[in-house]
C-alpha cells in the first residue's frame, strides 16, 4: 500500500490511511492466525489441554453459582433445576440473586421455595437475596465468597442463560483436584437454544467456527488463558486471596468499579503466579445467544464501556504479556469500529480528491507521454489479501468440521455446512457496518464521558415491530443514504469500492427486523439452514430446561402483593429477610406501612415496594 | 502457591427456620494494589503514537518533498 501512495510523495490524508490500515490490517490478521492456529491443532488432533487427568472420586466441595439480576425467574429456575438434575447431589447450587425489581424479587423467593419442595431436602440449592446490588455481578460473587467461600474448595459461575451439563462439572472439578496449580479452567460456552433468524445464525457461528477459534486460542495461550465471567471453575482460596477487585481512581466511565471484571480477574491470577487454563474440548456447556441484533448492541454497551475501561489497566505494572495482549483484545474489539468508520471517511474523501496525471507532457518543446504505471496488481492483490483474512478463517473451520462425519451429519451434512457458510458471510457482511456505526457511537459517548447502567438483558425470542426498529435504526439508514449519494456524485469509479458497505446500512432496518423473527428462524430450520448438533440431536439439558420454564410459567403477575395478602408467602419472605437491614424508620415509611395495612398499594412505586418489602418489623405487623 | 483446602471441614449448617443459605463464615477479600493509566496518559500516548507512527514508517520526508515542489 505504501508503493501505491508513495508515487506522487504521500498526502497527509494518505498517512492517515496507512497508519489505520496497518493497525487494522493487523488486527484482522491476528484474528485470521488464530483461526488458522486452531484448525492446525484440530487437524493434527493436538491436545489443547495438557493437564493431568483426573483419578477417583473427588472429595472437594463445589459450589455452583448462579447470579442473577432482574432475569426471566421461570428461566433461572429451570436452568437450575436441569443442571441440579443432570449433575446429581455432589454440588451446592446457590442463585445470588441481586435483583432491584421486587417482583422479582418475591417471584424468586417463591420459586426457590417451590424448587426446594419439589426436590426435598436433599437438594442444596441455596438463596440469597442482596439488598444493593454493590460492585454489581463482581460484588455479587466477592459477597457470596466473603460469607461462604471458605466452606468450598472450587465454585462453577453460571450466567443467568447458561447451562452446563453433570459430566461437564464433574471433569472439570476431577481437572482442579489433578492439577493444584490450575486457579481457573474456563469451558467455552457453546451458544444454543434460540428460534429466531438472528440467534440461529450465531449459534451456527458458534457451532462452526468456534472450535476452530478456541482451539487456536487454547494452543497459543497455554497456561495463560482468559476468564468470560461464566462457565468456568475458580480455585476459591486463589480467587479470595488475589482476585478482589479495586476501583478505579475517577469518576465513571473510565473510574469507579471494574465492570468488566473477568479479564482483570484472569490477569490477576496470572499476575500471582497461578494457571488459567480453557479447556474448548471439555463439551457441555452452553449459553443462549441474544434473540436479535439489537439485543446483540444493546449488551455491546454495556462490554464496549467495561473493555474501554481496561485502557487504564492494559499497561498496569505486573500483568502478564499474555494477559496484556487478552486486555488489547477486548478493548480493540471495540476501538476496531471507529477505527475502521475513519479509514473509511478518509478514504472517500481522498478518491474524491483523487487527481489523475495529465496524459501528457512536454520534454522541452517535445511532447511526451506520460510516464504510465498501473499499480491495478498491487490494489488486486491488496483486497484479495483482506477478503482471504476475513473469509479463510470461516473455510477452516467448515473443513475442520468435515473432518468429523458425525459432527457433519449433525449439521446437516456438507452441502447444508457451505450454504450456511455463505449465508452466514452474506449476513456478517452485511451487518458489518451497522455494527461499525453503533460501535463507533459507543466509543464516541463512552469517551465524552457518558457512562451506562447495568441492565438486564432481554433472552426471549420475540419479532421486533417495523415502527419500533425504524426509530432505533433510522440514523443508520439516514447515513448510508447521504453516503451513497455523496459517493455517487463525488466518487466516481471508486463507488463500487463501497457498495457491500453502504448496503449494510441502507437495509438496517428491514434486515433488524427479518433477523430478529422467530418466524424466519423456523423457515430456515425447515430449510435445513443453520443447523446445529443441539437442533438434530436434541440436547437434554437444554430441552429439559425449556420444559420446565415453560412448565414454570405459572407465576403470579404481581407476586409483591402476595407478601401483604398472602400470610403464608409473607412467612417465607420474613424468614429469607433475616440479615437484609431494617430501613430507617421515617415519615414516608409510616405512610406505606398504612397504606399496605390497608392493601392501598396502587399508587406504591418500585422504591415504595422495596422499601416496605425491607420492612420485616412493618410486615410482621400486618394483620 | 500450592492449592490449599477450604479452611472449614465442617458440614454446612442451614440458619433455624426457613432461612436459605448456609451459616455464614465471613472472610474479607482485600481489595488487590494496581497502578493503573490515568485517562490523560491514555491520551497523551495515543497522541505520541499518532505523531511517532508515520515518523518510524518514514513516511514524513515524502511530505516534506512534495511541499517542496
Amino acid at each position: 500500500m505504501t508503493g501505491i501512495f508513495e508515487v506522487d510523495g504521500f498526502t497527509w490524508r494518505e498517512i492517515v490511511i496507512l497508519v489505520l490500515f496497518g493497525i487494522l490490517f493487523a488486527w484482522i490478521a491476528s484474528s485470521f492466525w488464530l483461526a488458522a492456529f486452531g484448525a492446525f491443532a484440530r487437524f493434527t488432533k493436538t491436545d489443547l489441554l495438557p493437564l493431568k487427568r483426573p483419578s477417583g472420586v473427588s472429595a472437594a466441595r463445589t459450589a455452583i453459582l448462579m447470579p442473577v439480576y432482574n432475569e426471566d425467574v421461570a428461566r433461572v429456575f429451570a436452568g437450575v433445576r436441569a443442571i441440579w438434575e443432570s449433575s446429581g447431589p455432589d454440588f451446592d447450587f446457590y442463585i445470588l440473586s441481586d435483583s432491584t425489581n421486587p417482583a422479582n424479587w418475591v417471584a424468586e423467593e417463591l420459586q426457590w421455595h417451590k424448587l426446594k419442595q419439589e426436590l426435598g431436602e436433599t437438594a442444596r440449592i441455596f438463596y440469597r437475596h442482596r439488598a444493593k446490588n454493590i460492585g454489581r455481578k463482581a460484588g455479587n460473587i466477592q459477597d457470596f465468597c466473603e460469607n461462604w467461600g471458605q466452606l468450598y474448595d472450587y465454585m462453577v459461575i453460571l450466567d443467568a442463560d447458561s447451562l452446563m451439563t453433570g459430566e461437564a462439572l464433574h471433569k472439570m472439578v476431577g481437572l482442579m483436584d489433578a492439577n493444584p496449580r490450575a486457579a481457573l479452567i474456563q469451558a467455552p460456552a457453546q451458544l444454543v437454544g434460540r428460534h429466531s433468524l438472528f440467534a440461529r445464525i450465531q449459534q451456527f457461528s458458534s457451532s462452526v467456527y468456534g472450535p476452530v477459534h478456541g482451539a487456536g486460542l487454547a494452543f497459543l495461550q497455554g497456561a495463560d488463558g482468559n476468564y468470560y465471567g461464566h462457565n468456568a471453575i475458580i480455585r476459591v482460596h486463589a480467587f479470595m486471596q488475589h482476585c478482589g477487585l479495586p476501583k478505579l481512581p475517577g469518576k465513571p466511565p473510565f473510574g469507579g468499579e471494574i465492570m468488566s471484571h473477568d479479564f482483570v480477574e484472569a490477569a490477576f491470577l496470572r499476575r500471582a503466579g497461578w494457571e488459567v487454563w480453557m479447556a474448548p474440548d471439555l463439551g457441555g456447556s452452553f449459553e443462549e445467544p441474544p434473540p436479535s441484533l439489537l439485543d446483540h448492541l444493546i449488551r455491546d454497551r454495556r462490554w464496549c464501556q467495561g473493555n474501554l475501561q481496561h485502557l487504564r489497566i492494559v499497561f498496569a505494572q505486573g500483568l502478564t504479556l499474555p494477559s496484556r495482549l487478552h486486555l488489547a483484545m477486548g478493548i480493540m474489539s471495540y476501538v476496531a469500529s471507529p477505527l475502521w468508520l475513519l479509514l473509511l471517511v478518509v478514504s472517500a474523501i481522498d478518491m474524491m480528491n483523487y487527481v489523475p496525471p495529465e496524459p501528457a507532457s512536454y520534454i522541452g518543446l517535445w511532447p511526451s507521454l506520460a510516464h504510465s504505471v498501473s499499480y491495478a496488481a498491487e490494489m488486486v492483490t491488496l483486497v484479495l489479501a483482506t477478503l482471504v483474512l476475513l473469509y479463510v478463517p470461516k473455510l477452516l473451520a467448515a473443513l475442520a468440521l468435515l473432518e468429523d462425519p458425525a459432527a457433519t451429519r449433525a449439521h446437516g451434512g456438507t452441502a447444508a455446512v457451505f450454504r450456511g457458510l455463505f449465508w452466514e458471510s452474506v449476513f456478517s457482511t452485511l451487518m458489518a457496518p451497522i455494527v461499525m456505526l453503533q460501535h463507533s457511537w459507543y466509543v464516541l459517548s463512552i469517551l465524552m464521558g457518558m457512562a451506562t447502567g447495568w441492565n438486564s438483558q432481554t433472552r426471549a425470542d420475540r419479532a421486533l415491530p417495523w415502527d419500533f426498529v425504524a426509530g432505533k435504526f433510522w440514523p443508520h439508514t439516514l447515513i448510508g443514504m447521504a453516503a451513497t449519494v455523496i459517493l455517487w456524485r463525488y466518487a466516481g469509479g471508486s463507488f463500487n469500492w463501497f457498495v457491500p458497505l453502504l448496503a449494510g446500512m441502507l437495509v438496517s432496518i428491514p434486515l433488524v427486523v427479518i433477523s430478529s423473527s422467530p418466524l424466519m428462524g423456523l423457515w430456515t430450520r425447515r430449510d435445513d439452514l443453520f443447523v446445529v448438533p443441539s437442533e438434530t440431536r436434541g440436547l437434554a439439558v437444554m430441552d429439559r430446561a425449556h420444559a420446565l420454564a415453560g412448565a414454570h410459567q405459572d407465576l403470579p403477575e404481581d407476586a409483591r402483593q402476595l407478601v401483604l395478602e398472602d400470610r403464608q408467602v409473607r412467612n417465607l419472605h420474613l424468614a429469607l429477610l433475616s440479615g437484609t437491614p431494617q430501613p430507617d424508620v421515617s415519615a414516608r415509611l409510616g405512610v406505606l406501612r398504612a397504606q399496605a395495612a390497608r392493601r392501598d398499594t396502587a399508587a406504591f412505586s418500585r422504591e415504595d415496594w422495596t422499601m416496605i418489602l425491607s420492612d420485616s418489623e412493618g410486615l410482621r405487623a400486618l394483620p | 502457591m500450592n492449592s490449599q483446602s477450604r479452611p472449614f471441614e465442617a458440614p454446612l449448617e442451614m440458619l433455624p427456620t426457613r432461612a436459605a443459605t448456609p451459616l455464614p463464615c465471613p472472610r474479607p477479600m482485600q481489595p488487590q494494589t494496581i497502578t493503573v493509566w490515568t485517562p490523560a496518559r491514555i491520551l497523551g500516548a495515543a497522541l505520541m503514537a499518532l505523531l511517532t507512527v508515520p515518523r518510524i514508517l518514514a513516511l514524513v520526508p515524502a511530505v516534506a518533498r512534495r511541499r517542496r515542489a
